[in-house]
């Protein structure tokens, strides 16, 4: 009897602990590793290498988290003496060599050691273990089912490549004869990139980029050209004397296609790629364009503004002009703001600019017109849409000069809007003066007037007024002293006894816009005359203004200056020129001309489909050809304009024009051609009549002698 | 039994020569065995009226139990086969036009053609698969044919396509689809490697469908119907098309006044290489007149043959009010007579009861009805953009003319209707030009096309060939027909194969011939005049599932549905005649008595 079984036993326990922790740290390692891979491969379409640093991070965090695998043979005894209430504190005893332990110790230790060894099962790392298989089962359900789902609207989206992939890029075959290639590219300044390399023809560039080849032959050669968009060519330079190395430099400004040859044998195509700069973009996010700012608010504005550009504005700058006066003594005043936080080269911006109209010099009744302007690094500019901010004049709405030129000369008995206006000023300013009882008083007063301004007004809407001002003033009672009607006159005697309230007819005829604004005017005025009668003539002045302003508009519109002509005509001689009724001294004009069907080089584009369908069942004689080398201009022309497209295309068509057609070569240039075609427009077309024989004729014949 | 007035004068005849004798038998003054006389001249007359009428008898036959032949088409079920072999263990078993790559059976003899069905007599024939061929019928109507149709065919139903259009016109492809799967059918339309056009059957559903598109390409071209769901193509079809470029017409045009509506036509036209004249009142007998892609010559007065140059003559109501009595009789018989169409810009002043104006009726909208004009056309292909409307008119859609487009209400907007052998319409609209303005070119192109080609004055054409199948297939005869409009015999060629033809006894311009295509592809035919059309002979495997429906259909109508119980010993029933001879001993038996009666008795 030792205590080596029951030390086996627990170190047992220890390794089944210890198992069962990194069983669950495993899981929670390859559960947290499942979530990773989904997110970043499948929703956020990162590269799969991304995965493995970040899954590493993440499960020796897991393990330094979670230390379960340091467990030593001391813990367990400790927590078998705590969970097995018989092992009696003493769990330890059996740990230490027998000879050092005492009598008791030795006794204990024996009792002891029947209860461990007992304990084969005890695990307390097992609901630990049944928790991280939860945690692992649900991530994997879940990484499952964003697998499946990303999976499936892949799959739709790869049906829709496949019916488009023909232009797909395949890789790129390198002519034999060269053993290695350095294309460095310098894109130009205002990009801000720095050079690159690398090793592949087909090319990506920014405009006006320049492209250096460096072509090593693995045997020298004679002559090196680079064809490019199969017109011009570009020989290449030696270097060595060895004729291996070449080079060339290019300044790309469109794009296309290119062909190396070595020692007069072309190569396959390759594509040049262009990103064009594109113009900075400014959207002016307040203030919206035509604010009026009325008296009293503050003449500040901040006008906000989001540029963007793809590679980085240079400037950025607004462009004020004031236009202050009217008439013939308008002046204008230009000048330019810069936005306080615009920084160089930034590629998108937020831009903001307080602008202060008292500091600009405008005065009431100024108008500001301002737009941004933006210069990207490109030295390309973009303007925005012009802002107008008006500053409300009140003083122009108390000027005489619209009245001057009025032709109703009759003495007012009734106080005018402004006169209501500047007395309620002044009623304000000797408000601390006078008695609350006379102010009050005085501020009804203006109320009745303005009440009489609006009912003279509202006449013109054809409004029944109960107090009729300036008109006679008649009762229903006054119509039995008027003059009995004469006998018979029906009007009469209706209007003897009938009451007519607002008749439309009495309106003065207005068109539709004036009657809308003298609705308002009206309408400020009741505001006006409501705050006047509740004794608050400061709260009743900026509806008398808008009444005012709005009135002084109506009294405009219907001033229309037309300036006299001094032109003096040709007197006219009725006698000699005028209904006399002949014409024949008329001509009868006669025009001709020759036009020709547009677009009849698509013709043979159309055509060009045709023959690569009959080229599918069976290989043609030379001479049916012709359709098809003429599209190929055509296809050229595509590629050149837009390479990635195309190639393809390209080289297909060319090897079918050389007779060395190989499988979907027909197929890719058809597609090609499809996709250049504009649909054809629907024209007018006879149509065939069935071959007829007399039979018909005759028939024809009776049916109309029958009809007749 | 009665079955003509022969037999009723026979009755009459028979009858009163009855009562007359039973008149005579009454009378006589022996009345002896009076009711046994009766008897005997009844049955006598009665029996000589059956010498003359005819009567049949209904005799069931019964036929001995004979084993029936067993005949195998394409797609027969091979266990229902082996089935019916067990019942009838001796039953020769033959294959006819079956694709022993698909479908197999120990034991049977191959044949290629009914006739060689030996010693069938009265045996009945039981069919099993899709059945027999449309041109086998002259053999298997007079056999004993049992079909047992094979019931399934999901997938494509019916497919029908244009194959011949004009550029700039739509390819249509109308179809009914059976998906009997449990997954979404799409169903595509495919034209040089690039889909064109798709529609999607939902599972175990039968739709019709309709698929389209603009042809880019002219000349002959296999556009493709394709069928799949998932991965797995289901159908895949060709679609053999020609598209041919549309033929150029001439158009006269006739104005009261200068508009930018006849303008912008004349502009439209002469863009695409059209023959244009446009005659413009100017002032009394004065005309402005423009030519384009023709020669000048004056227009101060039209006459039938200057007029007869031209396949459409446009004309406003006022101008033709305007026209003389000479001018108007020109286009009157140039339209009759010799083809032409004329379109009437109509407005309130047309002429009522003129030739021009006879089959339609022109009413207006109440003004307030609506600002905008929205046209469309008898279906849903033609839906154009709102107009700016103008004249507010319409036309009454009455007995006689046919209507073209309509406008939101529904009331007939543009209407056609024959004259003799053109054709006259009407057209209100006067401000279709707008859709030129505001870039609608599309709709101001089909608006204008489909009126004009309906106007336009038909070309005739001397042959006109074509093959009278559905799918002319490989190996398989098609009948070639032939329009022809001369007397003379006309002579066939396809390919290098010259093809006899054979007029038709009723319709002489109609010929027939019969041709057996050996290749599959485009085939030519080659008329007397060298001018060639085409037309597409297709692979055994193309449109198989169709060609099996139409077998089915067709051996189903041909012959009695299959019935387990009449498949041993058949009966058979059928009308005999009765043997005059019986009715003649009947006579002589009875008269003997009569006259025995009277002699010695």
């Amino acid at each position: 009897m030792d205590n080596r079984r029951s030390l086996i036993i627990i170190e047992q326990l220890r390794r089944q602990w210890i198992r069962t922790g990194v069983a669950a740290n495993v899981l929670l390692a390859l559960s947290s590793i499942a979530i990773l891979f989904v997110i970043l491969v499948k929703l956020l379409k990162l590269d799969a290498w991304w995965v493995l640093p970040l899954a590493l991070l993440s499960a020796i965090a897991i393990f330094l988290l979670r230390t379960q695998w340091k467990l030593s043979i001391d813990d367990v005894a400790l927590y078998i003496n705590r969970a097995v209430p018989q092992a009696e504190e003493s769990t330890q005893l059996l740990l230490q060599p027998k000879e050092s332990l005492g009598f008791l110790e030795q006794l204990q230790a024996q009792k002891v050691e029947g209860i461990v060894t007992s304990l084969t099962s005890i695990n307390p790392l097992k609901g630990d273990l049944k928790r991280a298989l939860i945690i692992f089962l649900v991530a994997l359900s879940f990484a499952a089912s964003i697998f499946i789902f990303s999976t499936n609207s892949k799959n739709s989206l790869q049906t829709v490549t496949e019916a488009t992939s023909f232009f797909s890029t395949k890789p790129e075959v390198k002519p034999a004869e060269i053993l290695s290639s350095k294309i460095t590219i310098i894109p130009p300044g205002y990009t801000g990139k720095p050079a690159r390399e690398q090793d592949r023809f087909n090319m990506v560039v920014e405009e006006h980029a320049t492209v250096f080849w460096e072509l090593e032959t693995s045997s020298a050669v004679n002559d090196l050209k680079l064809k490019i968009n199969d017109k011009t060519w570009l020989p290449l330079q030696r270097v060595n004397a060895n004729k291996t190395k070449w080079k060339v430099q290019k300044n790309i400004m469109q794009p296309g296609f290119y062909q190396v040859q070595v020692n007069n044998k072309l190569s396959e195509l390759y594509r040049i790629e262009m990103v064009k700069d594109k113009p900075p973009v400014i959207i002016i996010k307040s203030p919206t364009s035509g604010i009026v700012i009325k008296s009293g608010q503050p003449r500040q504005f901040v006008l906000t503004s989001v540029i963007s550009d793809d590679y980085g504005i240079k400037d950025a700058r607004i462009f004020a002009t004031i236009a202050s006066g009217n008439g013939e003594a308008v002046k204008f005043k230009e000048q330019q703001i810069a936005f306080n936080n615009f920084s160089y080269g930034t590629r998108n911006s937020q831009l903001q600019q307080p602008i202060n109209c008292r500091a600009l010099g405008m005065q009431p009744g100024d108008e500001l017109y301002f737009f941004v302007r933006a210069i990207d690094n490109n030295n390309q500019q973009t303007r925005s849409d012009i802002m107008i901010v008006t500053l409300e004049d009140t003083a122009q709405l108390m000027s005489m000069d619209g009245l001057v030129m009025g032709l109703d000369l009759k003495p007012e008995f009734f106080r005018s809007q402004r006169q209501i206006i500047i007395e309620a000023e002044q009623l304000l300013k000797d408000r601390d003066t006078i008695s609350t009882q006379s102010f009050n008083t005085k501020s009804n007063d203006l109320g009745i007037d303005q009440q009489l301004l609006r009912l003279r007004y509202g006449k013109f809407l054809g409004e029944e007024s109960n107090t009729e001002i300036g008109g006679e003033h008649h009762d229903h009672a006054d119509h039995e002293k008027d003059a009995t009607p004469a006998f018979g006159d029906a009007n009469a005697v209706l209007d003897q006894f009938s009451h007519k309230h607002d008749i439309a007819e009495d309106a003065t005829f207005f068109d539709p816009e004036t009657k809308k604004q003298l609705k308002a005017t009206l309408n400020e005025m009741w505001k006006s005359e409501a705050k006047l009668r509740l004794y608050k003539p400061a709260e009743a002045l900026p509806f008398a203004y808008n009444a005012l302003r709005l009135l002084k508009d109506l009294q405009q519109k219907s001033r229309v200056y037309v300036a006299k002509t001094s032109s003096k005509t040709t007197p006219l001689q009725p006698k000699e020129k005028r209904l006399t009724g002949e014409l024949d001294k008329i001509a009868q004009p006669t025009f001709q001309s020759e036009s020709k069907p547009e677009n009849i080089g698509l013709a043979s584009l159309r055509q060009a489909l045709a023959v690569l369908e009959e080229m599918k069942m069976h290989t043609l004689p030379a001479d049916k050809l012709v359709p098809l080398q003429q599209a190929g201009q055509h296809l050229v022309e595509a590629a050149s304009a837009n390479p990635a497209k195309y190639i393809s295309a390209i080289e297909a068509y060319k090897r079918i024009v050389n007779g060395r057609t190989k499988t979907n070569d027909v197929k890719q240039v058809e597609k090609a051609l499809q996709t250049l075609l504009q649909v054809p427009a629907n024209v007018p077309s006879q149509k065939l009549m069935a071959p007829s024989s007399n039979l018909s004729q005759q028939y024809f014949n009776n049916l109309k002698k029958g009809s007749r | 039994m009665i079955e003509n007035n022969w037999s009723i004068v026979v009755i009459a005849l028979c009858s009163l020569l009855l009562v007359v004798l039973f008149w005579v038998e009454v009378k006589r003054s022996n009345k002896a065995l009076l009711m046994l006389r009766l008897v005997a001249t009844l049955l006598s007359v009665v029996s000589l009226a059956l010498m003359v009428i005819t009567i049949y008898v209904t005799q069931t036959t019964v036929s001995k139990k004979v084993d029936p032949v067993i005949l195998l088409s394409h797609g027969f079920n091979e266990d229902s086969v082996s089935l019916f072999k067990k019942m009838y263990p001796i039953s020769p078993v033959y294959f006819y036009n079956v694709d022993h790559e698909k479908n197999t059976f120990a034991g049977a003899l191959e044949i290629d053609h009914l006739s060689q069905l030996q010693k069938v007599d009265d045996r009945q024939i039981h069919v099993f698969g899709e059945g027999l061929e449309p041109e086998d019928a002259d053999f298997f109507s007079s056999l004993n044919i049992v079909f047992h149709p094979t019931v399934l065919y999901p997938g494509l139903q019916f497919l029908s396509w244009s194959r011949q259009v004009v550029s700039g016109e739509r390819l249509i492809v109308q179809g009914t689809y059976q998906n009997a799967t449990s997954s979404p059918a799409k169903l595509l339309l495919a034209g040089f490697n690039m889909s064109l056009d798709s529609t999607i059957i939902l599972p175990n559903s039968t739709k019709t469908f309709q698929l389209s598109t603009l042809p880019k390409n002219t000349g002959k071209a296999i556009y493709s119907f394709v069928a799949f769901n998932n991965k797995d193509t289901l159908v895949s079809e060709p679609l053999p098309i020609e598209v041919t470029v549309p033929k150029p017409i001439s158009v006269l045009i006739l104005a009261s006044s200068p508009d930018f509506e006849n303008k912008f036509l004349k502009n439209w036209l002469a863009g695409h290489g059209y023959k244009v004249a446009l005659r413009t009142t100017i002032s009394r007998n004065k005309y402005s007149s423009e030519f384009v892609n023709l020669a000048s010559m004056p227009l101060s007065s039209l006459h039938a043959s200057f007029i007869g140059q031209f396949d459409v003559v446009i004309a406003d109501a006022k101008e033709l009010k305007q026209m003389s009595r000479g001018e108007l009789s020109a286009l009157q018989s140039s339209i009759d007579q010799k083809g032409a169409g004329l379109i009437v810009k109509a407005d309130s002043s047309l002429t009522a009861g003129a030739f021009y104006n006879r089959n339609f009726g022109l009413a207006s909208l109440q003004s307030n009805e609506a600002n905008s004009l929205l046209i469309h056309g008898m279906d849903t292909s033609f839906r154009f953009k709102a107009l700016k409307a103008d004249g507010l008119l319409y036309l009454r859609s009455t007995i006689g003319n046919q209507p073209v487009f309509y406008d939101q209400q529904n009331h007939p907007l543009v209407s056609q209707a024959i004259y003799g052998s053109g054709k006259i319409l009407l057209q209100p609209v006067s401000n279709t030009y707008q859709w030129l303005l505001s870039g609608n070119n599309t709709d101001y192109e089909n608006f204008w096309s489909l009126i004009l080609g309906i106007a336009a004055k038909k070309q005739p054409v001397k042959e006109h060939w074509f093959a009278n199948d559905v799918f002319p297939t490989i190996d398989k005869p098609v009948n070639i027909q032939l329009l022809h409009s001369n007397d003379s015999m006309p002579v066939a060629q396809i390919g290098l194969d010259k093809v006899y033809l054979q007029q038709n006894a009723l319709l002489p311009y109609k010929w027939n011939g019969m041709y057996w295509p050996r290749n599959a592809g485009w085939h030519t035919f080659i008329g007397s005049a060298l001018q060639v059309e085409y037309w597409y002979v297709f692979n055994k495997s193309d449109y198989r599932n169709l060609r099996s429906i139409q077998k089915t259909n067709f051996t189903l109508q041909h012959t009695k549905q299959s019935s387990p119980a009449s498949t041993g010993a058949k009966s058979n029933t059928r009308k005999v005649p009765i043997s005059i001879a019986w009715f003649f001993f009947l006579f002589v038996l009875s008269a003997g008595f009569l006259w025995i009666e009277k002699k010695f008795l």
